[in-house]
């Protein structure tokens, strides 16, 4: 949960902004930048291309700030750009894997599927960097909906109702989501809890 | 409660999103049951590994990176006309070649004036009775009453 102060302090900048102060916007990428780029990292796994989809979410923000209204918090309404820009790219990956898979044999699919299967055995999970990566693996194997509710609770810590506002979902759909998620990831990281449990 | 209730209200417990009431009914709860306890911890080390993988920090440039970003686009969109303005820009042009070319046949017709009286006589072609509806010519009491006595 972020404090008051943190409103408005965003509400500030925002309106200088509106009134053409670039530098606010500036200190508004600078201020949310982090994390933005962690919420595209922990949603899509690839570092890669974790720069360009932020700037394009602040392109996003910097197009469309006009019509804020101020009537949810500035994070929010970010967050929202930021998690529909990650869906959009989940299914736009989703099709071109379709399709370059469709074009090998089950064996070839298999053999290219087989480090990111291994990768969840014990003796994968090894070294840190190694077990960060099956961490990041299993969240990807997430729905879509249910990883942006955990990673908004787990990274973010944003409280229920600003999960809620964030996403445009009732309360009661993100403690399902969230209680979901975690059951996927309890399954998917059994060897990963049997070390550290 | 059965269980698979109360692991959802662990889930809810752990994010301190439970009333009072509640709270204590799972910390009793708890105390008693070595699973609940146990999914606890679980709950705890995965919130615990997804906040370790978040590593991400971009470069201290880039702030004025996306800024450069945006302005050289606006500025690549400057020398651009979209089609749509474009289509609008030739239709508003053959518009005005319509109406100066309309204008033009109608200051250089040579008709004579259209009356009832030549309507009636029969002297009046296609284009001149089209012209008298399209110029507005309005017909009077005393062409009627001509045209009548002439036709007798």
């Amino acid at each position: 949960m972020k404090d008051l102060k943190q409103y408005e302090d965003d509400f500030r900048l925002v309106r200088a902004f509106q009134a053409g102060d670039e530098k606010a916007f500036e200190e508004l990428i600078r201020k949310y930048q982090r994390q933005v780029a962690n919420i595209v990292y922990l949603s899509l796994g690839d570092r890669e291309i974790v720069q360009d989809l932020v700037q394009e979410v602040f392109i996003r923000v910097f197009k469309s700030v006009r019509y804020f209204e101020f009537d949810s918090s500035f994070y929010s309404w970010l967050y929202r750009i930021t998690v529909n820009l990650c869906i959009d790219e989940i299914r736009r990956r989703k099709i071109k894997r379709t399709f370059s898979l469709g074009f090998l044999s089950n064996e070839q699919v298999d053999e290219k599927l087989a480090p990111f299967e291994k990768s969840h055995t014990p003796s994968d999970l090894l070294l840190e960097g190694e077990k960060k990566e099956t961490v990041l693996k299993a969240l990807q194997k997430l729905n879509v909906h249910h990883r942006a509710v955990l990673i908004l609770r787990e990274y973010d810590e944003l409280s229920y109702e600003e999960i809620a506002k964030t996403l445009t979902v009732s309360i009661q759909a993100v403690k399902s989501r969230i209680f979901r998620a975690r059951e996927e990831m309890r399954k998917l990281l059994k060897e990963y809890f049997k070390e550290r449990l | 409660m059965n269980h698979s209730h109360l692991f959802q209200m662990l889930s809810s417990y752990v994010d301190r999103e439970l009333d009072a009431e509640e709270r204590s009914l799972m910390e009793n709860h708890i105390q008693k049951c070595p699973e609940c306890e146990r999914r606890v911890a679980e709950l705890a080390a995965i919130s615990q590994a997804v906040r370790s993988v978040a590593s991400m920090s971009l470069p201290a440039s880039f702030a004025a990176d996306v800024l450069r970003a945006i302005r050289v686009s606006a500025d690549e969109s400057k020398g651009w006309i979209p089609a749509e303005f474009m289509a609008r820009r030739i239709l508003v042009g053959l518009s005005l070649v319509v109406l100066l070319a309309f204008g033009f046949t109608s200051l250089t017709n040579t008709d004579p004036p259209v009356t009832v009286e030549r309507y009636l006589r029969g002297e009046t072609t296609d284009s001149s009775e089209s012209q008298i509806l399209m110029n507005g010519g309005e017909i009077s009491q005393d062409d009627v009453l001509l045209a009548a006595v002439s036709k007798h």
